[in-house]
């Protein structure tokens, strides 16, 4: 990657209503050209986070910078910034074509290059024909276009999208995630999206920064936010884990870990931990292995009892229980139409790969 | 098709309309309430001095009544006065509606209950009220037309505006906030915002609403009655003080009229108002 220029600049934000901290002492950058998710449960922040990028919501404290310029005291319709909303917002009295080039208009553009701006972007979104309909014989994703061409067309120099996905179904929504990249890398534009929905963050995004009760827990690209979760919360928000309360027990080059509830498992010093953090260890589902016969040594292996099984198509969940009644969830893909799949009650092995483990604080 | 058709004819359990008392009820209900109009109307084309029996048609008393310069003044100061009384009224109840929506204030509830008052007070206190105000303070009577309609005018007013207020309200109240933040950060200031989304979203609230002040200003009497001068007569007043001498069949014909100029308005105010609950509606 080689995002040169910091476009979006965030210090120290907070934003206070009242009593209540909404968004808590932020930093974060955010380069050009970047596709960029802010993501966390509801009412964690990342929307009013946002809503003060656009200038909807000023901060209580801290600074934003926008391409270099501090955005204290610019109103929203003098910053160099576009929104798409959650209702989309479409003017319901403007046809396609007037919603697109309001933003146009209100600045004085001249007719020719408003209409030229204005069916470029509809065109971008696949729009070209619907210029002269009235939003209300537009079908929801299509409004949601009429949406993103009516931000765009204004050439900002960041898009903002607020959970632009959540009123689709679920086929369309999996369309306009492919289709949103491929229009970010059309245009170029740095795009900031807020989303609780974490596989469009996955999917999407080039980083991603995960929040919880107003604070950043992790700003990363979205590989490292699944496998090298930062804390607790972030493996418990992301994917499905299977977490165990765990303590140190010897320190050194290479640490013991005791899980009382699984076993003990010897792992190499972990970088950016202390070791006397580490109170839970955490494996994700789809990382664990379930067999008839006992593994080699080579992997952590124990002895587990089915006791509950989901079938989801593509992959069966398989919950098993190990120990005194310590449950672990295991996630089979379902390769081959003719794959055997265990029943409740059977007894198995259930195994891992130490270094797949995470360790937590 | 035909099963389509038999469906629909037979009546379900709540299709009230179906059964024969309801619709002997409805239809009673209806002569009740429209036959006394309906004989105004027919008798105001009976060719008789005295209006009680059919004596043939004729349209002679519209014709009479165009030629009396008195009813003339009368519908033309009743006009005059309708039209002003409905566009201040629609400034001033917008600007109520506004102001209702959009701020947070000390003592809203008082306020808003206060500006509601006039639609619930007895017109007869209204008019009282009014009489006495301006007697109180001196108001100037005698005036060039039209100034001398202005009292009738501020009376029509301020019990015409807070109807506006109450419509555009309502509209108010469906209205997304989102739309003013996106107008914004396309761009718009707050006055192109105002120009460009509020007023066309506002517009059949403002358009029912107006309908709704012209009508309420053009039949009202009670108000009227109690703040007009002598030289200022107003088309309702004047067909009261000529049915005091005697009802003619130019009674029913000026009556007719008025009738008629109702019947439209408010007809076009509630078509406004449906169309625009549809529209919500999708």
């Amino acid at each position: 990657m080689n995002h040169a220029k910091t476009v979006i600049e965030i210090s120290n934000v907070s934003k206070r209503f009242g009593s209540v901290v909404a968004v808590d002492d932020n930093s974060l950058t955010i380069q050009e050209g970047e596709f960029f998710a802010l993501l966390g449960p509801s009412g964690c922040g990342k929307t009013t986070l946002l809503r003060m990028l656009a200038g909807l919501e000023v901060p209580t404290e801290g600074k934003i910078l926008i391409d270099g310029e501090d955005m204290h005291g610019v109103p929203p319709n003098h910053r160099p910034i576009n929104m798409v909303f959650q209702s989309y917002a479409v003017f319901p009295h403007m046809t396609v074509f007037e919603n697109v080039g309001y933003g146009l208009k209100v600045t004085g553009v001249p007719e020719p290059t408003l209409r030229e701006g204005v069916m470029a972007a509809l065109d971008q979104v696949q729009l070209g024909d619907y210029q002269d309909r009235m939003p209300d014989q537009l079908s929801g994703g299509q409004k949601q276009r009429v949406a993103l061409a009516r931000a765009l067309v204004k050439k900002p120099k960041v898009l903002l999208l607020d959970e632009p996905l959540s009123a689709l179904d679920a086929k369309l929504r999996e369309a306009m995630q492919l289709e949103l990249v491929k229009l970010q890398n059309t245009v170029g534009i740095t795009f900031v999206i807020v989303t609780h929905d974490q596989d469009e963050a996955l999917s999407m995004a080039d980083r991603i920064a995960v929040i919880n009760e107003g604070k950043i827990e992790q700003i990363a690209e979205p590989r490292t936010i699944y496998e090298f979760p930062a804390n607790r919360f972030v493996a418990d928000f992301i994917g499905k884990m299977n977490v165990f309360d765990a303590r140190v027990k010897e320190n050194g080059d290479s640490i013991t870990i005791e899980a009382p509830d699984v076993g003990s498992f010897s792992v190499s010093h972990p970088e950016d931990i202390e070791p006397d953090r580490i109170n839970a260890v955490a494996i994700r589902p789809e990382k664990t292995r379930l067999t008839a016969k006992r593994p080699d040594d080579s992997l952590f292996s124990t002895e587990a009892q089915i006791v509950n099984i989901a079938y989801h198509g593509k992959e069966t969940a398989i919950f098993v229980e190990i120990g005194q009644g310590t449950e672990l969830s295991c996630t089979v893909p379902n390769t081959s139409r003719s794959q055997h799949l265990p029943k409740t009650g059977d007894t198995c092995w259930v195994s891992w790969q130490v270094d797949d483990m995470l360790l937590l604080e | 098709m035909r099963g389509l058709l038999a469906k629909r004819t037979s009546a379900g359990p709540l299709d009230y309309i179906h059964q024969g008392w309801m619709k002997l009820t409805l239809g009673l209900s209806f002569v009740f309430l429209y036959s006394p109009l309906l004989i105004l109307v027919i008798f105001s084309f009976n060719d008789s001095r005295r209006n009680i029996v059919w004596r043939g048609f004729t349209t002679k008393y519209y014709e009479k009544a165009w030629n009396n310069d008195g009813l003339i003044e009368a519908f033309a100061n009743s006009l005059t006065i309708a039209f002003l009384c409905t566009i201040i009224s629609t400034i001033l109840g917008a600007m109520v509606a506004l102001l209702l929506w959009r701020f947070r204030f000390p003592l809203k509830g008082a306020y808003e209950g206060a500006m509601t008052l006039p639609i619930v007070i007895p017109e007869i206190c209204m008019g009282v009220a009014m009489m006495a105000f301006f007697s109180r303070v001196g108001w100037p009577s005698g005036l060039v037309w039209p100034f001398n309609l202005s009292a009738i005018t501020i009376a029509h007013i301020s019990f015409c505006f807070p109807f506006v207020a109450v419509i555009v309200r309502a509209r108010l109240a469906n209205f997304n906030l989102e739309l003013e933040e996106a107008a914004k950060d396309l761009g718009a200031s707050e006055w192109q915002f105002f120009r460009d989304i509020m007023i066309p979203f506002m517009r059949p609230g403002l358009i029912a609403g107006a309908l709704l002040a012209f009508t309420l200003s053009l039949d009202d009497f009670v108000i009227t009655f109690f703040t007009s001068g002598p030289d200022t007569v107003t088309l309702p007043v004047k067909i009261y003080s000529m049915v005091r001498f005697s009802v003619t069949p130019e009674i029913n014909a000026a009556s007719t009229v008025l009738i008629a100029i109702t019947l439209v308005l408010t007809t076009i105010a509630l078509w406004l108002q449906s169309r625009a609950g549809q529209k919500l509606g999708h």
